[in-house]
């Protein structure tokens, strides 16, 4: 037995080291609808992200948004494209079917932004259970 | 051109002769620094009733952590949950009291009224959960938007 197998023992198989691996890119998956409608304006693109019940809380210019994933999709479709948006996906946090997320993003219709997002993996496919945001200089 | 050297130059003097902790005392009062801070501890307190009524299985406490739309996410011994927050509540009264429970908080990521926070539990009625919040603050108040949980063993 190695030095290092008796200090730290672990049960993980091969099969669950790739399988926690590969729910990185799945949990990513599940954000890019959301990422690509921020620059198409597609809020029915949009909408596949998040389960029926997801709020979007945050708020612009000092007006106070809650908005339910319908009217979310709305405000995407009315928003339209915003070619020049960029994001970085700065962190995943995954726990068996939960997850947590934090996306930046710039020039989002000229706004800057930080979302946290919480998911959860039901029947196989991660989806968006939630989200709240910083719109910065723009709150 | 020399009157306006010369004040530039004493004014650079001046920028000289502070001193270090004249500067660190300048700094130390920002008051974005300070409210920066503050904000862990206030997403902390936000979460303290939720916390609380865990171990004691008060659910009208838990309630007062969420808001109105806030869902509850995750599956219990193969069963999957959605609940809003009064079934939460419901739920956490009738499971009553865990006196056994034990926490930590893993970590809290604040950027201006947004946040998110990951909490560790065992023995909640002999569970292991992870739970995953996003908060937001509204009119000077922290509230818990979305819970997702992570059963371990009994998801």
């Amino acid at each position: 037995m190695s030095e290092a197998a008796t200090q730290n023992p672990s049960s993980e198989t091969p099969a669950d080291e790739a399988h926690s691996f590969s729910e990185y890119g799945a949990v990513e998956k599940a954000l890019q609808p959301y990422i690509d409608a921020a620059k198409t304006g597609d809020g029915a693109l949009s909408r596949t992200a998040f389960f029926d019940h997801a709020h979007i809380v945050g708020s612009i210019s000092g007006a106070f948004y809650n908005m339910p994933a319908d009217t979310f999709k709305d405000a995407v479709s009315e928003g339209g494209p915003s070619p020049e948006v960029q994001h970085r996906i700065v962190w995943i946090d995954i726990s068996g079917p939960a997850a947590a997320a934090k996306v930046e993003f710039i020039n989002w219709g000229g706004l800057r932004f930080t979302d946290f997002f919480v998911l959860y993996k039901h029947n196989g496919a991660w989806k968006i259970s939630g989200k709240v945001y910083d719109s910065h200089a723009n709150n | 051109m020399k009157r306006l050297f010369m004040a530039i130059t004493g004014m650079l003097l001046l920028a000289g002769s502070t001193s270090l902790a004249d500067q660190l005392t300048a700094t130390a009062g920002s008051a974005s620094e300070a409210q920066t801070f503050a904000e862990y501890k206030a997403v902390e307190e936000a979460l303290q009733p939720y916390i609380s009524a865990a171990k004691t299985g008060d659910g009208a406490l838990t309630r007062t952590a969420f808001f109105d739309h806030a869902h509850i996410v995750g599956s219990v011994n193969g069963t999957f949950n959605n609940m809003d927050a009064d079934t939460f509540k419901k739920g956490i009264s009738q499971g009553g009291p865990s006196p056994e429970i034990q926490h930590h908080i893993a970590w809290i990521d604040v950027s201006g009224p947004a946040a998110a926070a990951k909490v560790e539990f065992i023995d909640w009625h002999g569970f292991r959960f992870t739970d995953f919040f996003i908060l937001y603050k509204k009119d000077g108040d922290w509230m818990i938007s979305g819970k997702v949980y992570d059963s371990h063993t009994n998801n």
